[in-house]
């Protein structure tokens, strides 16, 4: 996959896109990934462990995460862990799809879809 | 449950996740492998310190499932990627198909030519392809598909026991096939490609054996009761066994004179 283009990556997946949000904020083990999309969807998105790495290995050959070899205090960590941080690239992916989402969320508040007058002003 | 059962039922499904775990690629377990179970192991501890006993079951299944359809995904991958593990997967399924065909649509008569002409093809399509293989990897693929064989000549032995002649028959006119392919890989290897007699020679040996064992095997109801089903199949897988072990003795003796030979050189 190339790097050139952050746009050839859009629209992203849900989970690679809160892996992203999660990782945006510092370098995280798997289990880190994990438990932050967990916490920052209230719960509404669990990732499984066969997902996360399968996800995680493609992110990694897409350039949009990199391993890392900074670790926390060593007596704290355990060594078997990987670490992973976002790239550059990463957050210029993120940061489209962000505009791309905020563009949607923009159209949508645009219209008068019936039914949804309380939703669309809490948006 | 107490602390102590607890621990005891975490091990025992971080082993379960382990043993699906070996069916991602080798590349990706040596990848991610450790850190895959660290993470299911923490995820397993918390669920228990918040006393979770049916979120632990819940989360067990659903990584179970998940590893288990990740690990197809993964496979598929590493196929598309890797063309000799493509070609050794689409040789066999050429294979496969050829014996199901044959399966499936083999008249019921004492004669080998008796197999349809497309399976004939399939299955041989399947064995150029795996031929091409290195030399490495025919041997391995030569037992595949005679373990293949042989499973079939197992199901026409049960058969024949239970009466299904017409069943018996076909199985082992399959098992026939399979097993001349096996064969017919083994001898390529050995005579043009092969480059490690050891690994040969033990194949040979193995596969007389078991060709020997088959004979017998099959001989066995024609003996206990009338024919069941025409002799010609178990002598047949007889006659195969006996070459194959000629065969064994031949590339042992020139294995024996090639080393002597060596050693002589070397000494010299």
């Amino acid at each position: 996959m190339t790097d050139d283009s952050p746009d050839q990556l859009l629209p992203l997946s849900p989970i690679v896109f809160h892996m992203l949000i999660a990782l945006a904020d510092g370098e995280k083990h798997g289990y880190g990934i994990m438990k932050t999309v967990e916490e920052d969807t209230y719960g509404e998105m669990r990732i499984p462990l066969g997902t996360l790495y399968g996800s995680i290995k493609r992110m990694l050959a897409a350039n949009l995460i990199e391993e890392t070899e900074a670790r926390p205090d060593p007596a704290l960590d355990d060594e078997r862990r990987r670490y992973y941080r976002i790239t550059p690239f990463g957050q210029q992916v993120l940061r489209a799809e962000i505009m791309r989402l905020d563009k949607q969320l923009a159209l949508v508040r645009s219209k008068h879809i019936p039914g949804w007058a309380d939703q669309g002003r809490a948006l | 449950m107490n602390k102590h059962d607890h621990s005891h039922s975490i091990s025992l499904v971080v082993r379960l996740i382990r043993s699906i775990l070996a069916l991602y690629p080798a590349e990706f377990r040596a990848a991610y492998e450790q850190d895959m179970l660290l993470t299911f192991q923490t995820r397993c501890f918390e669920l228990r310190s918040n006393g979770d006993s049916t979120g632990l079951i819940c989360f067990f299944l659903t990584t179970g499932f998940d590893v288990l359809g990740q690990a197809a995904r993964e496979q598929m991958e590493s196929v598309v990627r890797s063309p000799v593990r493509g070609r050794l997967i689409g040789s066999l399924a050429w294979m496969l198909g050829g014996l199901l065909w044959a399966l499936l649509h083999t008249p019921i008569a004492n004669t080998w030519l008796a197999i349809p002409v497309p399976a004939l093809i399939l299955l041989i399509i399947g064995l150029v392809g795996i031929s091409t293989f290195k030399p490495s990897r025919l041997t391995s693929a030569a037992l595949l598909i005679t373990g293949l064989g042989l499973t079939n000549y197992l199901l026409g032995y049960l058969a024949a026991q239970m009466n299904h002649i017409d069943a018996a028959r076909v199985l082992t006119i399959t098992g026939i096939i399979l097993e001349v392919g096996g064969i017919f890989v083994l001898a390529y290897s050995l005579f043009f490609k092969a480059t490690q007699p050891q690994a040969w020679q033990s194949s040979l040996l193995l596969h007389s054996i078991v060709s020997l064992i088959d004979a017998v095997w099959q001989l066995m109801p024609l003996a206990a009761r009338d024919v069941l089903y025409s002799p010609i199949y178990p002598v047949g897988v007889a006659i195969l066994g006996v070459m194959v072990g000629i065969g064994w003795m031949v590339t042992g003796a020139l294995r024996w004179r090639s080393a002597t030979r060596r050693t002589v050189v070397i000494v010299g």
